[in-house]
């Protein structure tokens, strides 16, 4: 079953665990070798990825400064 | 009361929630952070604020009346592991970068660069950062906040159903959902914005090309 190659279906079906490291080696590397391979999930692959860095660029606004600087000031005073 | 009034009000109340409930236990929490940082107390410091700055913005996702010290405890330990973990990358990328150009593989550069971009990736790379945030807010939280601990925090699925108190066939659900839901989106925006990505948008099929197909 492992090493086995995989079709496109199969392939874009685990893009999401693929990028989050949560699929088997195997099936990673499965999917590394279809992906390098196919320019249809190579394309699929890429705009996925791409759209996570545009959540993570998004998103990297921490919390509100003022609660920062609050929690900052409660760890100051553990001493 | 204007919407602008009771979103003040909702942050007020959460604000003090935090304070009420999270701030007062870190004294509890201190000696097992500076545990994770090796007994280092700058590191430990730094630690207790980016956990404790997490879990003010995830908040709203801690069920009242649960676990509160477990739950702060799981947030903090893995924000030392992605600590951790980006300190190892700092480092790979600060050898890369020592290294003379002429010496790097085309596969060294690949970690670090992206060239070939189709036309939809770029059309996102380009979208201005309060498109994605007006995205981000109009998903349900339960999907936003699935979205945001795998793909910004790096939690792993497991993590986040730990956290949510979810299955982990949700947790993949609705991070699928909720990505798909973004790119529309996204597209949607990036459409307005000139760029010709609806060929690609409508078309979220699977397709087989001659070089995917067994045989």
């Amino acid at each position: 079953m492992s090493n086995e190659p995989i079709d496109c279906e199969e392939c874009q079906e685990q893009v999401h665990e693929y990028l989050q490291r949560e699929v088997s080696d195997d099936l990673a590397t499965a999917i590394t070798a279809h992906v390098a391979n196919c320019d249809h999930c190579e394309e699929f692959y890429n705009t996925e990825d791409q759209l996570n860095q545009v959540i993570k660029n998004a998103c990297q606004t921490e919390a509100p400064e003022a609660v920062i600087a609050k929690i900052r000031q409660h760890i100051a005073e553990l001493g | 009361m204007t919407p602008k009034n009771q979103e003040q009000d909702a942050e007020a109340l959460k604000l003090r929630q935090f304070e009420e409930q999270a701030i007062p236990l870190m004294p509890r929490l201190m000696p097992w952070a500076l545990e994770k940082a090796k007994n280092d107390r700058i590191e430990a410091e730094d630690l207790m604020q980016e956990a404790f700055g997490k879990a003010y913005r995830y908040w709203h996702t801690f069920e009242q009346g649960t676990n509160l010290y477990g739950w702060l405890k799981m947030i903090i330990e893995n924000t030392s592991k992605n600590r951790n973990q980006k300190e190892f990358k700092h480092k790979v990328v600060a050898e890369l970068d020592a290294i003379p150009d002429w010496k790097i593989t085309e596969d060294d550069r690949s970690l670090t660069a992206r060239t070939n971009r189709s036309a939809e990736a770029e059309a996102l790379a380009n979208l201005a950062s309060d498109d994605v945030q007006d995205a981000l807010e109009n998903l349900k939280p339960e999907f936003q906040a699935v979205v945001q601990m795998a793909i910004v925090d790096g939690y792993s699925y497991k993590e986040i159903a730990d956290i949510l108190d979810i299955k982990i066939g949700t947790v993949m659900s609705r991070l699928h959902r909720g990505k798909k839901y973004l790119r529309e989106a996204l597209y949607t925006y990036a459409e307005q914005e000139g760029y010709d990505v609806s060929a690609a948008a409508k078309e979220a099929v699977i397709k087989e090309t001659k070089k995917g197909k067994k045989k």
